[in-house]
């Protein structure tokens, strides 16, 4: 934002989200011409209307406040106008462009797919999973790369890190204990061995292809943990020059590109289940913000691949400081045999490199597992919150439940928990206890007949509640994913993978490669189960 | 008068900048050589990240210049040095007025020069669009 010119692009683009939002309620209370309402039955978003309609009002009364307030104060000095006044134009833009690709190209892509699955044999919306999250990535790519980002736009588009990382932190408030603890050690598994494997590899074939240590040493560090970031980090102790770090970065950035395109068609082929896509995006793709996108892409309407994904990624960032550590050891023994000592502070590299959005992540679980953000009696058990109240509402329908009892009574149940648990369940007409649930699950695998099966997953569901906050929580949360994402295909340009070159690309695409594949195999075939 | 030469780490730019070293110990101008470096500050980086990596590529390329501030004061022509991250085209342009230079020197082709399609891409807006004179090396 220009800090002397009036500018009315900030009042315009609030004023525009304020006056959508309008007309959706008026033609929701059928007083305007069908026009939109229509188009959103074509579209068949007519669900979404009610967060397009309060997502529209706030977001464009606020921009357009602060738009007001831009033209009659156009000087911007203080912190607040930095962090507040002037990104909000580009703000309102890109949640302007989440509703594009989440409420009209999504959809409008799905209509066409279906329409040409009987011309061409298959559904070219679902194989290549054209979802919003990947259209926004899309649009922002190729907006960045051919018109540029005009300059009102980007604080804005800055602002995109902070969206992403507050919707991490959010995240945190979504897992039960048991998740945490198994993907946790999943995860710590995992990590461990490809970044350390990672990071020594790439330092052997470095030495091998004699390549300057200092940029062996960014690029051991941005293939093993986390991209970008971790090359940046790992540049001050390897002694790094600008050449190195220009090198790295466009390298880091485009084989994280590749895989965020290519990881979650190739996991469709195969079938993997979201437990393996998750620990597969969290080891093998290279950025973090890029894991976020792969594993919402592969799946953009639940969160749960997102939470495995995240899990790892998480892990892979702690182990930051460790691997920053290690090079700078490394490096200081090259560089004694040349010249002299260099001085390593190793606990000022622990509390630097530290990211704090982990522990907000952290205190948001935390705070979360107290139970303040759900209605009492509403418990949080793997994906689902029960809640296991006796209510009418909740019992298994009669028939069922002397299902149940034939099928106990044929003795084809011979496990003596699940048979206990079964017992109770007819007893009670309900699920009354997250103890029962599982065992309920598991009488599955006792009966061949789906339609019982589907009795149990129906005995199971009744009990499932949707807690309000929670829903609200994860709907605000979506949001700030896809404006993050739509900011992360705003800063994939051409010029920065341009820099890609020399020894470090050919390292880096071998490497990438090799992780991608490896890791590919390891979360396909060890990983079993799901969450 | 005022000559200001735009760097970007090339040889194409090592020559612009004799070049115009050249031309402003002939005409006794001053010279703003202007240090050019695409921002690869993005999201995946925090404000601290972003800040080490300017720090390493300012200090660099002051490093690099030092030398030749040196020689020069020798022969009687000042000279600053500046370094900005951005697209080049767009930094060079506004340094123009900003400096009120009265000429840029810029090389015909940068780093990434070997690719046809971009050939150029910068020299050829620079001139187009700057409000001084220009002259691109070759």
């Amino acid at each position: 934002m220009n800090e002397e010119k009036r500018s009315p692009v900030t009042l315009i683009i609030g004023l525009i989200l304020l006056a959508y939002a309008l007309v959706l309620r008026s033609q929701n209370a059928a007083l305007a011409p069908e026009g939109l309402v229509a188009l959103a039955d074509f579209l068949k978003t007519g669900k979404t209307l009610g967060t397009q309609i309060s997502v529209g009002l706030w977001s464009g009364i606020i921009i357009s406040v602060v738009g007001i307030w831009n033209l009659a104060m156009p000087s911007m000095t203080s912190k607040f106008d930095k962090l507040v006044r002037a990104p909000m134009a580009g703000i309102g833009m890109i949640i302007a462009l989440c509703y594009i690709t989440r409420f009209y190209m999504e959809p409008l892509i799905k209509v066409w797919g279906k329409q040409a699955q009987p011309a061409l044999g298959w559904d070219f919306s679902s194989i290549f999973g054209l979802n919003y999250i990947l259209l926004g990535i899309i649009l922002g790519i190729v907006w960045v790369n051919t018109i540029g980002i005009p300059a009102w736009m980007q604080a804005g588009v800055k602002t995109a890190r902070l969206a992403m990382k507050t919707a991490v932190i959010t995240l945190g408030t979504m897992y039960s204990i048991t998740e945490l603890k198994y993907l946790g050690g999943l995860s710590i598994l995992m990590v461990a061995s490809f970044v350390m494997g990672t990071a020594i590899f790439v330092l052997w074939l470095g030495k091998l292809a004699q390549i300057p240590r200092p940029l062996t040493g960014v690029l051991a560090a941005g293939l093993g943990v986390c991209g970008v970031s971790a090359a940046v980090a790992a540049a001050p102790v390897v002694k790094a020059r600008g050449v190195d770090m220009a090198y790295s970065i466009g390298m880091l950035l485009l084989v994280g590109v590749v895989g965020l395109f290519i990881f979650p068609p190739v996991a469709k082929m195969v079938g993997m289940n979201e437990l393996q896509f998750g620990a597969w995006a969290g080891t093998g793709i290279l950025n973090s913000a890029q894991v976020a996108a792969a594993a919402l892409i592969f799946d953009p309407h639940t969160i749960e691949t997102l939470k495995v994904a995240e899990i790892f990624n998480i892990t892979r960032i702690l182990f930051l400081p460790f691997i920053v550590i290690m090079l700078a050891i490394w490096f200081a023994k090259g560089e004694e045999e040349a010249e002299g000592k260099v001085n390593v502070n190793l606990g000022k590299i622990l509390v630097d490199k530290f990211p704090l959005f982990v522990l907000g992540f952290i205190l948001m679980f935390a705070f979360s597992s107290t139970g303040v953000f759900t209605p009492k009696g509403v418990e949080l058990h793997g994906k689902s919150f029960y809640s296991f109240k006796i209510d009418e509402k909740k019992e298994v329908r009669t028939r069922d439940l002397k299902k149940i009892q034939t099928m106990m009574e044929s003795g084809a149940v011979t496990d003596a928990k699940v048979k206990a648990a079964l017992e109770k369940l007819v007893a009670d007409k309900q699920i009354t206890s997250a103890e029962q649930i599982p065992l309920v699950l598991k009488a599955q695998d006792f009966t061949p007949d789906k339609d019982m099966k589907k009795v149990f997953q129906d005995a199971d569901k009744k009990v499932q509640t949707k807690p309000e906050t929670m829903e609200m929580m994860r709907e605000y949360m979506m949001w700030l994913f896809a404006f993050g994402l739509i900011g992360l295909g705003m800063q994939i340009t051409w010029t920065t993978i341009r820099q890609a070159g020399g020894k470090a690309a050919m390292i880096g695409a071998f490497t990438g490669v090799t992780k991608a594949v490896l890791s590919f195999f390891v979360c396909w075939l060890l990983i079993k189960g799901s969450i | 008068m005022n000559i200001l030469v735009a760097h970007d780490g090339s040889e194409q730019a090592d020559k612009a900048l004799k070049r115009a070293v050249d031309l402003a110990v002939m005409a006794k101008a001053s010279l703003s050589v202007l240090s050019v470096v695409p921002d690869l500050c993005m999201m995946e980086l925090s404000d601290d990240d972003c800040k080490s990596m300017y720090k390493i590529m300012t200090n660099e390329s002051e490093k690099k210049l030092a030398a030749l501030k040196d020689d020069l004061s020798k022969k009687g022509v000042e000279m600053d040095t500046a370094v900005k991250f951005g697209n080049a085209a767009d930094i060079i342009i506004r340094a123009c007025t900003d400096k009120k230079a009265d000429l840029v020197v810029v090389g015909s082709h940068g780093r990434h020069g070997a690719k046809k399609f971009l050939l150029g891409s910068v020299s050829s807006k620079v001139v187009e669009h700057a409000p001084c004179d220009v002259i691109v090396v070759k």
